[in-house]
């Protein structure tokens, strides 16, 4: 089962986003599902993290998580190509 | 050839904020349908700023690409009979950090009235000119009303 790491920092000991991770999106209204995209590139600051990010429906976006998205952390994570 | 980004007035905006957006970018496109139909996107999932002159300053009116904005309706709205469509001299002045033409409902001139047609609530996010014709804004139709402080109002013709 995937860790959730949510951005706002509440779980600290998990460790930072990275490529391969899932980007998460929640409905916010019922019956709306959820978006999810894989992390193709971490970019920013500790703090100020975002994200390219290659969503489900094949399109690429630079992605700023507010505070109700989460990162799902991949078990075949990809090797790190992080920009910091 | 440099893509032209989002203004960092506007990324300010969104981060303080602290909603989720996603910056897209695509190939130069001049009009709001040009832009859906660049991201596949159907019209009503995105939105075009109009700008308009009053006496009491400028307005903002956010509508679907789909549709034209109605400006006997934005009148009523307004409670003012003045309304006009900026022009594009008067758009480049008030508004330089934008692209003509790609003017957002967010950032830019403080103190506009936004006005945003009802119709856009009913899809969850929208995707709108990032104040360049190069990338777009994507957020949830929610936080931009709330972000522009906008009011709903019916604006499209009929």
């Amino acid at each position: 089962m995937a860790r959730i790491f949510k951005e706002d920092g509440v779980d600290r000991t998990a460790r930072a986003p990275g490529v391969g991770d899932v980007a998460v999106i929640s409905g916010h209204r019922v019956g709306e599902p959820e978006r999810t995209g894989e992390i193709l590139e971490v970019l920013g600051e500790p703090g100020h993290l975002h994200y390219r990010v290659r969503w489900d429906d094949g399109h690429q976006s630079l992605f700023h998580p507010g505070s109700d998205a989460t990162i799902r952390h991949s078990t075949h994570r990809a090797s790190p190509k992080a920009k910091r | 050839m440099t893509t032209r980004t989002a203004p960092e007035s506007l990324v300010q905006q969104l981060e303080r904020a602290s909603i989720a957006y996603e910056l897209i970018g695509h190939p130069r496109t001049t009009s709001a349908a040009d832009e859906a139909r660049t991201l596949g996107l159907d019209l009503h999932e995105v939105a075009k700023t109009v700008v308009l002159v009053t006496p009491d300053g400028f307005v903002r009116a956010v509508l679907p690409a789909s549709e034209r904005v109605d400006l006997r309706k934005v009148r009523t709205v307004l409670d003012n009979r003045d309304v006009q469509l900026a022009t594009e001299e008067v758009l480049a002045g008030a508004y330089p950090d934008f692209e003509l033409g790609a003017v957002p409902p967010l950032s830019g001139a403080g103190g506009d009235r936004i006005l945003v047609d009802r119709s856009l609530c009913e899809n969850e996010w929208v995707v709108l000119e990032a104040g360049t014709h190069e990338q777009s804004l994507r957020l949830r139709t929610t936080d931009l009303v709330e972000l522009s402080g906008a009011q709903l109002a019916d604006l499209s013709q009929d």
